[in-house]
């Protein structure tokens, strides 16, 4: 997986994702994520827009930096998810903790 | 109706290949298997799930194999996975989500609410036996 990290605003960076986020990439995302909220951008947009799969370990990854990210004031917002991680984020009842938007423009007009 | 398709592969346990075979053989199966997209979404993604289990917690990395069987019929979509690897001592009768806030301890809860059965027995203390089913 490809993981690019763009920061947007001196609080905001927007992370774009490429491939399958799983078990072999979710630790260094968690890493990746945790970085950016040390350095000041707590609010995280992920770009789903490229990730084809998403299983339960990434999930946790996403979580995890959710946490982090809301107790330094922030926020982690999904956009532009997949048919798969949607049924994921379903079964999960995740959808209303992760809840998608429709593209990174809408994530961010959210700050 | 169509008819019956079954396929049988051996997998990798190194994660590295083995996450990456899985996909390509669930790529080709559903080109020929004809199951609507729901369907396929949520049979790849309990499938994905059992099999990171059984990467994470039953096999050593190197120099083992796991078999893969998918087949379908007129009624049903199932996958056995069989591994040789650690057994699992005290299974649950059934699988619970978390809280939201939990990182981990999702994956074989998804795998159970996504499919309308699933199995794991240990066979003669030598093979982990895993039986996936979705009615379809």
């Amino acid at each position: 997986m490809e993981i690019t990290i763009t920061p947007h605003e001196p609080t905001t960076a927007i992370v774009y994702l490429q491939g399958r986020l799983n078990l072999l990439v979710a630790g260094e995302l968690r890493q990746r994520l945790l970085q950016e909220v040390a350095e000041g951008r707590s609010i995280l947009v992920i770009d789903m827009s490229s990730v084809s799969f998403i299983d339960s370990s990434g999930l946790g990854a996403l979580i995890g930096s959710l946490k982090i990210a809301r107790l330094a004031g922030g926020d982690l917002r999904l956009a532009a998810i997949n048919d798969q991680a949607e049924t994921l984020l379903r079964l999960t009842t995740l959808n209303k903790l992760l809840r998608p938007y429709a593209d990174v423009a809408a994530a961010l007009d959210l700050g | 109706m169509h008819k019956a398709i079954e396929k049988q592969f051996v997998l990798s346990t190194d994660p590295n290949i083995c996450i990456e075979q899985l996909h390509l053989i669930l790529e080709e199966f559903w080109c020929v298997a004809p199951v609507d997209c729901e369907q396929q979404l949520l049979f790849s993604t309990a499938l994905c799930e059992v099999m990171t289990n059984i990467l994470r917690y039953a096999v050593e990395p190197s120099g083992g194999e796991i078999v893969l069987r998918l087949r379908l019929t007129s009624c049903l979509l199932e996958a056995r996975i069989a591994d040789w690897g650690r057994p699992w001592v005290d299974p649950p009768s059934h699988y619970r989500l978390p809280d939201a806030m939990q990182e981990h301890g999702r994956g074989l809860a998804i795998a159970a609410k996504a499919l309308d059965q699933l199995s794991y027995r240990r066979l003669g203390n030598l093979i982990n036996c895993w039986r996936l089913r979705l009615h379809v």
